[in-house]
């Protein structure tokens, strides 16, 4: 499909735009926080992908390659708007605001932690920490396709998604999340 | 401050993405602490991997013809320019055309209205007669394409010429006007096709014509020397070479050939999106190389629009460096 595509199959070029739009877009919906940036981030997204398809090599997979695009589209829109949510924190010191202390998470519902809090504390997070668990957890891409996406070492995907959840289980107040088990 | 502790969390991380080693697995689950970090950690990524509302079916719809449209330019934008380029000329120049064929024209006819009247030398004659003929022949052919461009722009313009062109076609023999007329689809058939398979190579092909054109001596094509031309492409060529200088207010520039400035140029017009909505009705481009010039490190791209036949141009100059647009 990607191939013929690439070749000017409209009909293909539209398949393909279908079956990743909605990752592409709960990828950005995550990295944005809300959604007049994610769906404006998705399109830009879509946009760049049909542009820029002829230069898919085929040597990573093609949703690798999208997703290094629109993640790049998503960051990008959101420079552009000046909607940066937490620019440059020092590297080990992620500064949060534990959701129960603002109000945003009581004890009475700690079983629930809905679209906007989740999004609120994603928000909190240095964007680069972001990105790593998006792509992971949204994603569900490996620590390898990661860093091929963000152009990092593995490495620093592992340590950057595990202070990423670090500073989510912060900012969560350690609340009982959904799923969670009884510790052994 | 988060109580982050680079150690535990990152190898508690790892083992629930599966990318702990065996020895980092064996360690996690020997450690009840590190197990109940690992229940919460994956809690936390459950919620997130939640997926987020669903976009709206127009958002995504506009989304994806968005995208769908911006490819169909990009490739429109490469694959149409030596067509629409061409249409571009003969509109801007469509006077001259109806000029030429009616001078054609008329030639033809008092050539043959002389050879009729003057009966007095039959070997005259007949020498005469054999030599209208000739030029029937070839000026009916080079006539015939004429037409066909003409009503071809008749037809671009809503008819607004299709008198003229009309006119013009009476006397023209029919059979060589058909055959004029399918030999010009053909031609622009074979170049669609042509265009489809490789479009840089026309791009290429298509600046080297255009520095040819520029070539030709800008005064060639006035009424004194307008039998000389040996066809209709020819006269066309010159024309459009003195229309293109005009425009370009830099003769000298040179045209692209360099397979690498096409592809920079390439590059550019993706980065820039030059194809995105703004522009959908970008059809054709004429792209000139600056670099040559010495001054500046920059690329001249002009851009026809032929809009509704409302055909207009305009250059917009990129820096060659990193593509950034300079105007």
């Amino acid at each position: 499909m990607v191939e013929a595509a690439q070749q000017g199959d409209q009909a293909a070029l539209d398949a393909l735009l279908r079956r990743h739009y909605d990752r592409i877009y709960a990828v950005c919906r995550r990295l944005a926080g809300n959604e007049a940036d994610a769906l404006d981030g998705a399109q830009e997204a879509l946009i760049t992908i049909a542009k820029r398809l002829d230069r898919f090599d085929g040597r990573a997979k093609f949703s690798t390659w999208a997703y290094r695009v629109a993640t790049n589209a998503c960051l990008d829109e959101m420079r552009r708007r000046g909607r940066r949510p937490v620019p440059g924190l020092p590297e080990f010191e992620v500064d949060v605001t534990p959701l129960h202390a603002a109000g945003g998470a009581s004890g009475h519902d700690e079983n629930i932690v809905n679209q906007m809090t989740v999004e609120s504390a994603l928000q909190q997070l240095p964007e680069d920490y972001r990105s790593a668990v998006v792509l992971r957890d949204i994603a569900d891409m490996d620590y390898a396709q990661i860093a091929e996406v963000l152009e990092i070492p593995p490495g620093t995907v592992r340590s950057r998604i595990a202070r990423g959840r670090s500073a989510l289980a912060e900012i969560l107040g350690n609340q009982k999340l959904p799923g969670e088990r009884p510790s052994p | 401050m988060t109580s982050f502790d680079p150690s535990s969390d990152e190898l508690v991380s790892a083992y629930i993405d599966g990318e702990a080693t065996a020895a980092e697995v064996a360690l996690v689950e020997a450690d009840p602490t590190l197990l109940a970090r690992v229940a919460h950690y994956r809690a936390i990524a459950e919620v997130v991997a939640s997926p987020p509302p669903a976009p709206s079916a127009e958002a995504r719809e506009a989304a994806i013809a968005a995208a769908l449209g911006a490819s169909t330019t990009s490739k429109k934008v490469t694959s149409l320019a030596p067509i629409q380029q061409r249409r571009s000329r003969f509109a801007n120049q469509k006077a001259m055309v109806l000029s030429a064929a009616a001078v054609l024209l008329v030639l033809f006819l008092g050539v043959a209205v002389v050879s009729n009247l003057s009966g007095n030398d039959s070997q005259d004659t007949a020498s005469a007669g054999d030599a209208t003929s000739d030029a029937a022949e070839t000026d009916s052919e080079d006539t015939g394409r004429l037409t066909t461009e003409s009503a071809d722009m008749a037809d671009d313009d809503g008819g607004s010429i299709a008198g003229s062109s009309a006119a013009a076609e009476s006397g023209l023999d029919a059979a060589g006007e058909d055959e004029a007329m399918e030999e010009e689809a053909m031609e622009e058939e074979a170049e669609e096709e042509a265009m489809e398979e490789e479009p840089d190579a026309l791009f290429a092909d298509d600046a080297v014509t255009e520095e040819a054109a520029s070539d030709t001596p800008a005064d060639e094509p006035t009424a004194s020397t307008i039998r000389s031309f040996g066809s209709l492409e020819e006269l066309l060529a010159t024309v459009s070479a003195e229309q293109d200088n005009r425009q370009q207010q830099a003769p000298e520039t040179p045209a692209v050939t360099s397979p690498d400035t096409l592809a920079k140029i390439e590059q550019c017009r993706a980065d820039d999106g030059l194809n995105t909505n703004s522009l959908v009705f970008v059809e054709a481009a004429v792209l000139r190389d600056t670099t040559a010039n010495g001054d500046d490190a920059s690329i001249d791209v002009l851009i026809y629009r032929d809009e509704l036949l409302d055909t207009t141009a305009f250059i917009q100059v990129f820096d060659a460096a990193d593509c950034s647009r300079i105007q």
